[in-house]
């Protein structure tokens, strides 16, 4: 389906204020902001690919044509509820984890796989099941070599690693671990929850986050099989949640969804070693399960964070201590920021904000990392999850 | 300690098996290892590993699950508990380990106390599974299902940090958990190792096995219909008065193609005599205007009264029957050594069949299907009721039909893969049809929702066909709560879900 966004930018960006502040959060600046004039002839730059999870029927992902700060919708293709997206390292392909409880009668989410054309659009290849009782998967990462995908799986307790052919499809779950756990968070850490996985830069570990008993996992991964290496165990209640790995490599930042707060570890890789060094309170708790991301500037001087439902955080990383301080703090009024992830180009940050059913587009200084103006390039849905594929 | 069996020992290949070779359904599925266990020790310490390792444990007593939820294990481990053998124990009552098959058990409570379960007749059943989803079989009206009788389970289950715990779970200790694990079906609460009675029914000495036949070869619609009517008539009347409670049949309903299709029935007085056969020639003679051949035909399936079709002890009477003792009738026929292709429907009636779904079955017995081999299906249809029907164990027990007069299980077998769709379908074809009459609740079309007809279905007769409706879990275990109940222990007993298949209780 195309839809061409012309039709109301200037309207919801009458909805989208801006405060940016490092000492004076109270500034608001409104963008006032007209985006330049585009015709859908113009050669892309990128396509951006946004999961939403409206409702049923609404529920898919959705490839926008990007030029500059002018998206244009191209296609939208069912999907049920991903919850995670993944492009292949050589481009051509896109993955999907499906935060559902059943497939086919039987109590498992999904994962897909798709073919992108030169053209943007996407063509679904094949679906796999994840492991029974694998339900509500969260989150999908794939390794460095492009031939594995790893599934944390929140509703069901578990990791699935699934391999992926030569012509892109993914093959049926190859390996299965099963976590136990509980935490003190009453209600909510009852049995393990997995939250995120990542690959580290050697393609040799995996790093996962259990939300249910706040435990920050390392995995060794060679020949195709994932193994226990380490176990550490966060403060209780805390409901461990997003990774961003530094990238030196010497850092890694996990969210937590409980208390709102972000821990920082030291990654040794090489002695295969984490080490907590500190954690940084937000006082802007989150609810339990919600999606909520942080991510770190190319560079590596910048951690910005999704947190509550109308601010992202600037952090200053110190390279040589992974030690943090609040450099901006950016809202939006009237906002539920859902999703957050950098253009290829680093340059911007891409934000969901699902009360205005909006995707913003937030420049980045390129020095000192704080964010500007925000533009709405989109509209659309409850977006769960946002990939970018720049030509 | 216990004996791991992996993909490089040469009893992999036999051990990985399930006895329906249907399952699973392609090679990746296959568990990567078999661990057998000869003491409960070994069974927790084998169990913790597997749940340190991230693996998935599932368990097998005898083998006989019908669906895959036991063999479907890809990369995971098996427990298999065929060899567990515990030391005899100075407590009071009876304590029967789950790996027993059937027919030791009834062999060692009968030799050394001259008591028995109210079980099943396959000898290679085994204990674990069969008495964890009710326990029921031929002395069933005479004395109800096993777990009526059960005192407490000795079961390992895994706590919310990973750790196994052992317990033992009586109406006293973790009653809860107790009355789940008599009657919600295996795999879903932990691993039950034992089940203890502090009392049992004495064994009949003798029974008498008797059976008539009906050739399809002159068979009339009216006369099928006939049949079955007279056949329910009398477990919906006659059949709750205490002294025919020791009286239990087998309808087998098989396609045209048999030749034959007929009943089969094992009896004994409540005193477990044969003194008074009344009964079962009162039984027999209802039948008499059907043009019945004395005998049982051979029994296509598993559940038929294997010597109602031949002569044992010839009892002097209106009709042909055998008197032998009641070990012998129950050890001797042997059962479920078998494996083969096949596939399962259930289904528990309240009442007596109506015209209508006599009709259909008519309809589809006589009906050949192009290409499909129908002599491996037959329908044997169960008397149920007697002290079964006690209806206050619906609340001690999760065995909760407790209203049914005749239970009835679709049985199809076959040996090819090549057979495995058509045969499916047609049996699934049938299955619709039959429960989607004129009288039922099209919401509930083709399935024998709870009612006033119907009394779902057996969860040891499993049927993952049944998960096409999103109603499956009251197919089960009714609409009356007990399913929330079954949820809320397996959420405190099995937090992390670590026993889990295609029908397990959700979280």
């Amino acid at each position: 389906m195309n839809q061409d966004m012309r039709w109301s930018r200037r309207t919801f960006l009458q909805g989208v204020g801006c405060t940016s502040a490092a000492s004076a959060l109270s500034k608001v600046v409104r963008s006032n902001d007209l985006l330049p004039s585009r015709t859908d002839e113009t050669p892309p730059a990128g396509f951006a690919y946004v999961g939403s999870t409206d409702d049923v029927s609404a529920s898919g992902i959705h490839v926008f044509k990007i030029c500059g700060d002018y998206w244009s919708r191209k296609q939208s293709i069912p999907s049920r509820s991903p919850i995670s997206l993944v492009l292949h390292p050589n481009q051509q392909y896109l993955y999907a984890a499906n935060e559902i409880d059943e497939h086919e009668r039987l109590p498992c989410g999904t994962v897909e796989a798709y073919k992108i054309a030169d053209n943007g659009d996407l063509t679904l290849m094949n679906r796999q099941p994840l492991s029974l009782s694998g339900t509500r998967p969260r989150h999908i990462a794939i390794s460095p070599d492009g031939k594995y995908l790893v599934v944390a799986i929140h509703g069901g307790g578990a990791y699935n690693l699934l391999p992926i052919a030569h012509d892109g499809s993914v093959g049926r779950v190859a390996q299965i671990l099963k976590e136990v756990g509980a935490g003190s968070y009453p209600g909510y850490q009852k049995s393990a929850h997995p939250h995120t996985v990542t690959f580290d830069i050697t393609g040799q570990h995996v790093l996962a986050t259990d939300e249910g008993c706040d435990r920050l996992s390392v995995f060794t991964f060679q020949n195709g099989q994932m193994m226990r290496a380490l176990q550490i165990h966060s403060q209780p209640a805390s409901g461990l949640g997003h990774i961003a790995l530094h990238p030196s490599s010497n850092f890694l930042y996990v969210s937590n969804t409980v208390d709102g707060s972000i821990d920082c570890y030291r990654w040794l890789v090489n002695r295969r070693e984490v080490k907590y060094e500190r954690r940084v309170a937000t006082n802007l708790k989150s609810t339990p399960g919600e999606a909520d991301r942080f991510i770190i500037s190319e560079a590596g001087r910048s951690l910005y964070v999704v947190s509550g439902h109308e601010s992202i955080l600037v952090w200053e990383i110190n390279p040589e201590t992974g030690e943090l301080s609040l450099r901006q703090q950016w809202s939006v009024k009237n906002s539920s920021l859902q999703i957050l992830t950098t253009s290829p180009d680093k340059r911007r940050l891409l934000v969901a904000d699902s009360r205005q059913h909006a995707l913003l587009s937030i420049p980045i200084h390129a020095e000192s990392g704080e964010l500007g103006v925000a533009r709405a390039v989109a509209k659309i849905g409850m977006a769960r999850s946002l990939i970018v594929k720049y030509i | 300690m216990a004996i791991t069996v992996d993909r490089q020992d040469p009893r992999y290949p036999t051990l990985k098996r399930s006895r329906n070779l249907r399952w699973p359904a392609s090679e990746a599925d296959f568990c990567n290892r078999i661990e057998l266990c000869e003491s409960t020790s070994d069974v927790a310490e084998v169990l913790q590993r597997i749940v340190n390792a991230g693996l998935r444990p599932t368990v097998r007593s005898g083998g006989h699950c019908y669906e895959d939820f036991v063999v479907n294990n890809p990369g995971g481990a098996i427990l298999d508990l065929s060899l567990l053998q515990e030391p005899r124990s100075e407590e009071a009552g009876y304590r029967i380990s789950a790996g027993k098959q059937l027919g030791d058990v009834y062999l060692d409570l009968f030799k050394r106390y001259g008591v028995t379960i109210p079980a099943g007749d396959c000898y290679a059943v085994g204990a674990g599974g069969h008495i964890s989803g009710g326990g029921y079989g031929y002395l069933s009206r005479l004395h109800g299902l096993t777990v009526d009788w059960l005192s407490a389970v000795d079961i390992l289950t895994i706590d919310a940090n990973g750790k196994v715990v052992q317990r033992r779970v009586d109406k006293q200790h973790e009653p809860d958990l107790f009355r789940a694990c008599r009657g919600a079906g295996g795999g879903n609460f932990g691993i039950i190792t034992a089940f203890h009675f502090d009392k049992l029914p004495q064994a009949p000495n003798e029974v008498v096995h008797a059976g008539l036949s009906f050739d399809w070869g002159t068979m009339t619609e009216e006369r099928f219909v006939s049949i079955l009517r007279a056949y329910g008539s009398y477990w919906e009347t006659r059949g709750k008065d205490p002294d025919t409670f020791g009286l239990f049949c087998i309808l087998d309903i098989s396609h045209a193609s048999t030749k034959r299709l007929g009943l089969s029935l094992q009896f004994c007085n409540p005193d477990g005599t044969c003194k008074d056969l009344s009964v079962v020639n009162e039984f027999l003679s209802l039948f008499s205007s059907c043009n019945p051949s004395p005998g049982a035909p051979a029994p296509a399936g598993e559940r038929a009264i294997a010597h109602a079709s031949i002569t044992g002890e010839a009892c002097a009477g209106q009709y042909p029957m055998s008197r032998r003792l009641w070990l012998d009738a129950t050890i001797g026929g042997g059962g479920g050594e078998g494996s083969g292709r096949a596939k399962y429907k259930s289904a528990y009636m309240k009442s007596n069949f109506s015209v209508e779904e006599a009709k259909c079955m008519y309809k589809h017995m006589t009906r050949d299907v192009p290409g499909i081999d129908l002599k491996g299906f037959v329908l044997a249809i169960d008397s149920y009721g007697g002290a079964i029907n006690r209806s206050q164990l619906a609340e001690e027990t999760s065995s909760w039909q407790r209203a049914s007069v005749m239970k009835l299980q679709f049985q199809s077998y076959w040996q090819n893969p090549e057979d495995d769709a058509g045969r499916l379908t047609w049996l699934k074809d049938f299955y619709s049809d039959l429960y989607s009459g004129s009288t039922v609740d099209p919401h509930y079309a083709s399935t024998p929702y709870p009612g006033e007809h119907y009394e779902g279905c057996y969860i040891n007769y499993p049927d993952s066909d049944m998960l096409a409706y999103q109603f499956w879990p009251q197919l089960y275990y009714g609409d009356q709560g007990l399913y929330p109940f079954l949820q809320s222990v397996k959420r405190r007993y099995d937090p992390n879900n670590i026993f889990h298949h295609a029908m397990s209780v959700r979280l």
